[in-house]
């Protein structure tokens, strides 16, 4: 439980300073669907920075925000350290979408590594297993720390409602 | 579950200990005093586990794989481990020789003296395996049932044992099974990959009853898809809630500091005592001064070093019961 906490912990971290980051390099987004779409990037980036680019998931997904965050340069710096680790298959990687699956297991295989950041870089199917469990555990931590900071924020605005 | 995972090596003496396993034992027997990675997982039914790095994993101390190295060895005097659960762990500890001879039957008496060599080269760290042909054996399983009659020489042996620093494991083919090192290696792997499935199976909840790889594989992919989608509906949620993205701790610090008087940057002793508004609100400020708000400065002693007072704020003791819908107990559980 205390890792968890741990791990929480940096992921709260990151995402501040990371949000800090995307908000000062760029004029506010008065767009829900970007606000939503800046929080989530920051929030992916954070979990992924968490990771610290250990594994392949946080790797591919460290890529693929690059790729969001191409006219911010201020949030790239964060993923400057992780980066240098990337290997450039990340980014060039072209998902095979006419893949034949002889069995239920191959086919589900290949839809857990469509579904896991960089699982279609993993041949083994042990690691990708691995991977899947690491990337669980951050997903939920994730989810967690969300759901909290909603639900304050949902009481908060009640608060002031009332205050008022 | 460790309990759990004892049981089941205990209870099934009709399954073959698997390759895996033994290599397990090992890695437990060379590696004590590591927490257990499980026991406090799963009793909190919370989803993250440290462990030992694996290097793969790096170094945040979360390392799957390691999670089934669970126990310390019964080198350990902390644990209390009855006896038919250290018979779990130590099947590869070395025994006394003149120990073993006792009350086997017929069967285990032929295996006695290979497995005697056995356990004395089977102490090292490597994953690589080497397969020896001396012709197929009887489970370490049925070690096991003599084990337990000797169970108190145990720690004793372990402790004299001397660990022989070969490069790799051996290991003993099983009756009846293909020996040939490509095979052994196949099956190790395969048995990596079930004891996995088995980890997937505890976290991924409703994942009990669901045999076969197939089924299990559907939960994890809901599993992941649905986690996908509320963090998208979170996200959401919380860009709608906020004016800025920025706003999302700010909001909730300010608000919450500004209603209330500030203290002196907490000490953990502080935190430890009570989660009152102001200890958790000087907390967070901490934190907020980790991130780079300026404006909340007057209120509390700045902190360069922020990342210590944010980790003693966090490094509590702190209960699962804390998710309420307390506005203090969110505060607080928000370091949780």
């Amino acid at each position: 439980m205390s890792t968890y906490n741990m791990v929480k912990q940096e992921f709260i971290k990151k995402w501040i300073t990371t949000l800090h980051m995307l908000d000062c390099s760029v004029e506010h987004p008065l767009n829900v669907t970007e606000r939503k779409n800046a929080i989530k990037l920051s929030s992916d980036i954070a979990m992924a920075a968490a990771r610290s680019g250990s594994t392949v998931w946080s790797r591919a997904l460290i890529s693929r925000s690059g790729n969001k965050t191409a006219n911010k340069p201020v949030a790239r710096r964060i993923l400057k350290k992780a980066r240098n680790r990337l290997k450039n298959r990340c980014l060039t990687l072209r998902r095979n979408g006419n893949f034949t699956a002889k069995s239920g297991v191959r086919k589900r295989t290949e839809l857990l590594k469509s579904l896991v950041p960089g699982g279609e870089l993993i041949k083994n199917k042990d690691y990708l297993i691995r991977e899947t469990l690491d990337y669980i555990v951050y997903l939920r931590a994730q989810v967690d720390v969300m759901r909290t900071v909603a639900a304050v924020d949902s009481v908060t605005g009640n608060l002031t409602n009332d205050n008022k | 579950m460790n309990g759990a995972i004892e049981a089941d090596l205990l209870l099934d003496y009709n399954t073959d200990m698997s390759v895996l396993e033994r290599q397990r034992a090992h890695l437990k027997y060379l590696n004590p005093g590591f927490d257990s990675p499980l026991a406090g997982f799963f009793s909190d039914s919370s989803m993250i586990n440290g462990g030992v790095i694996d290097g793969f994993l790096g170094t945040d101390g979360l390392n799957l794989p390691m999670i089934y190295g669970q126990t310390t060895v019964e080198g350990d005097p902390r644990l209390s481990i009855s006896p038919e659960t250290m018979i779990g762990t130590g099947n590869f500890k070395k025994r006394k020789f003149d120990t073993e001879t006792k009350d086997c039957d017929g069967k285990k008496k032929k295996i006695l003296m290979m497995n005697r060599e056995d356990e004395v080269e089977e102490e090292d760290e490597k994953s690589k395996l080497t397969e020896q042909n001396n012709g197929s054996t009887k489970s370490i399983k049925k070690m096991k049932n003599k084990a337990k009659k000797e169970e108190n020489s145990y720690s004793n042996d372990s402790s004299k044992v001397t660990i022989q620093k070969t490069d790799y494991i051996h290991v003993r083919a099983r009756r009846g099974q293909a020996t040939d090192s490509h095979s052994i290696a196949e099956r190790v792997r395969r048995e990596k990959i079930s004891e996995r499935m088995k980890f997937l199976q505890d976290l991924v909840p409703g994942c009990d009853k669901i045999t076969g790889k197939a089924g299990m594989l559907d939960e994890i992919i809901n599993y992941v898809q649905s986690l996908q989608r509320q963090i998208e509906f979170l996200s959401m949620k919380l860009a709608v809630v906020n004016p800025r993205p920025d706003f999302d701790m700010d909001d909730i610090f300010a608000k919450e500091v500004a209603s209330t008087p500030m203290t002196v940057v907490p000490s953990p002793e502080m935190v430890n005592s009570g989660y009152s508004h102001e200890m958790v609100n000087s907390g967070y400020s901490n934190e907020m001064v980790s991130s780079g708000y300026l404006h909340f400065n007057p209120m509390q002693q700045v902190d360069t070093t922020s990342s210590d007072p944010l980790s003693s704020c966090f490094n509590n003791g702190q209960a699962p019961s804390m998710w309420d819908s307390h506005v203090q107990n969110l505060y607080g559980s928000l370091g949780v």
